[in-house]
């Protein structure tokens, strides 16, 4: 009972120094309000009518009542466009770090509770792949396995999970010399109660921070990908994909790059402005 | 350390590579090539060894700078790449100065005036730095100083000029990582009783915060401006794509466009070995900035 109130504290002191941090609160706002946007993009516009169908009367129209962001040079409405981008960008985000939490934190998981040999050989090959910069991991992955949002979500997981494995590893080598471990280990909590009552929560923060820092980079690198032609493919509304194609007429027609860079940087700095709090919160001492 | 860590690489990006469908001998020949001819050129590439005979004669001959032949050009890939490699390095090297010269001094001022206007504004610049994708940036300021005021060219690599822009673009986001960490650890070595020491004996201000605090911050900084280094190839990547540059990432970029394997392979193992000397520079360049380091290998 009592052990079960602590750690409802624990979260409400996070959630409490959280709610403080106003620059964190607008970031959650912000990124709560892309994702419900995400969510019913089929809702908010017609996916044939405004997102696909090329229409080349209205080809590059300044942005106006009828088209808020203006049109692209097919005359496909610039904010539809962005809408179903969001929901290609925030669902690659999402799946790349659920994927590469889950495969990355089995191999640290595995690596540090068992020790010894195994860990020595896992550690090494994860050294190996951290040596390579993620960017040029992920275009080996997509030489080999080519473009496409599947394919891209697989090469940024290649090249997301030996981090994770890292961390997760060093996490549980710190929580499995911690004393109140062993204190539990000696009052004779089974395994289980020590798993899910203090390991868990323990390791679980800056998971969670390192997670949602690690959207915003996925975002950021799928857009990347995609802009220089290897993620996303045309006629998929990725914002990434959306600016290189517009980069052939932003002279006359800047709109067509203003709008989806601006989608992008708001999600990401929202993304980091609530990773950011969530540490801060957290770890009340990291802060100044 | 470097010698396996490097043979590792090299291991795992030919087996990424290698899971690629199609055989050497279609894709250098066309779909046009006939069936016994596609046929003799995979019996010549050793396209029926098994996985270890195939990886071992490529690192044989890699070693001897013989990266096997592009599928397009049949150009040597090795060449192919030398010749690219100076531009993405220049690249590189200039985007790594921009970030450390303005990204260092911008740390250490709103650390030393911790909560002031300067601090504040250059948090804000970091993590709007941070939150901008290079490339967008980089479309930004083409739109700006190559269209509009057309102060700078769009695309090419003759005049030191056309480095202008893409340097910048690749630089932003280590220059917001480099503010933020020198800042963090100044912040820390502030608070340090060797630096109470100094200011007690009476040293000047500038001499505490440039001879005290700034060497001994200096490590995490560099050991950043190390680890960047791998992000800031990938922001070369796109900057030369961007900027029409004909370095070593838009060659990758294009291999990658057309299935010219080997080039991918050359270029991806290159950089990454390229990366980790570099990391090795910067372990060894550790112990000049901290004696204390050097110390403790020789115990």
């Amino acid at each position: 009972m009592d052990n079960n109130k602590e750690s409802r504290t624990l979260w409400q002191g996070v959630w409490k120094r959280l709610r403080k941090n106003k620059l964190a609160v607008i970031g959650m706002v912000i990124f709560m309000v892309m994702l419900l946007v995400a969510v019913f993009a089929d809702v908010i516009v017609d996916y044939e009518q405004d997102v696909i169908r090329q229409d080349s009367k209205i080809r590059l129209q300044e942005p106006s009542s009828e088209h808020w962001f203006g049109t692209d040079n097919y005359g496909r409405d610039i904010f539809a466009r962005i809408i179903y981008g969001g929901r290609i960008s925030i669902f690659i985000g999402l799946t790349t770090i659920a994927v590469s939490l889950i495969g990355g934190g089995l191999v640290g998981a595995i690596a540090g509770y068992y020790g010894g040999r195994l860990d020595n050989l896992l550690m090494r090959i994860t050294d190996m792949f951290l040596a390579i910069p993620p960017i040029l991991l992920a275009i080996a992955v997509i030489a080999a396995v080519g473009s496409g949002i599947m394919n891209l979500i697989i090469a940024l997981c290649v090249s997301g999970m030996p981090g994770y494995a890292r961390l997760f590893r060093a996490t549980v080598l710190t929580l499995r010399s911690e004393e109140y471990i062993e204190a539990s280990k000696a009052v004779g909590a089974k395994d289980r109660w020590i798993i899910s009552r203090h390991i868990v929560p323990n390791a679980i923060g800056p998971i969670i921070v390192q997670a949602t820092l690690g959207i915003a980079n996925t975002i950021i690198a799928a857009a990347s990908l995609s802009f220089v032609g290897l993620g996303i493919q045309p006629p998929d509304p990725e914002w990434g994909a959306m600016l290189s194609e517009g980069k052939e007429f932003m002279r006359y027609s800047p709109h067509t790059v203003i709008f989806p860079g601006i989608a992008i940087i708001m999600t990401v700095l929202a993304l980091n402005l609530l990773g950011d709090g969530l540490r801060d919160a957290l770890d009340p001492r990291l802060k100044n | 350390m470097l010698i396996p860590v490097i043979l590792g690489i090299s291991l795992i990006i030919f087996s990424i590579v290698s899971l690629s469908p199609g055989n050497p001998g279609r894709l250098s020949l066309g779909v046009n090539a006939s069936e016994e001819a596609v046929e003799q050129l995979n019996r010549k590439l050793g396209y029926y060894d098994p996985f270890i005979v195939k990886y071992k004669n490529y690192l044989v001959n890699a070693i001897q700078g013989d990266f096997g032949q592009s599928y397009r050009t049949g150009e040597s890939v090795f060449s192919m790449i030398a010749v690219r490699l100076p531009t993405t390095m220049k690249l590189a090297m200039f985007a790594i100065t921009i970030a450390a010269v303005f990204g260092i001094p911008i740390g250490i001022l709103s650390a030393v005036k911790q909560y002031s206007f300067i601090d504040a504004a250059s948090m804000v610049a970091a993590l709007l730095l941070a939150s901008i994708p290079g490339f967008w940036l980089g479309l930004i300021l083409i739109l700006t100083f190559s269209l509009k005021l057309g102060i700078f060219p769009v695309t090419g690599s003759d005049t030191p000029l056309h480095y202008v822009l893409p340097s910048i673009t690749i630089a932003a986001p280590s220059l917001a990582v480099i503010i933020r960490v020198t800042r963090s650890t100044m912040l820390e070595v502030i608070r340090q009783d060797y630096v109470r020491t100094a200011r007690s004996k009476g040293s000047g201000e500038l001499k505490i915060i440039l001879k005290h605090c700034l060497r001994n911050a200096m490590i995490p900084v560099v050991t950043i401006i190390g680890m960047d280094f791998g992000y800031l190839l990938g922001g070369t990547i796109i900057a030369e794509t961007l900027f029409g540059m004909p370095g070593v990432g838009e060659l990758m970029v294009k291999a990658i466009r057309m299935k010219d394997l080997p080039v991918i392979m050359a270029s991806v193992i290159l950089l990454a070995a390229i990366f980790c000397i570099l990391n090795l520079v910067i372990d060894i360049i550790y112990s000049f900035i901290d004696p204390r380091i050097k110390a403790s290998y020789k115990t």
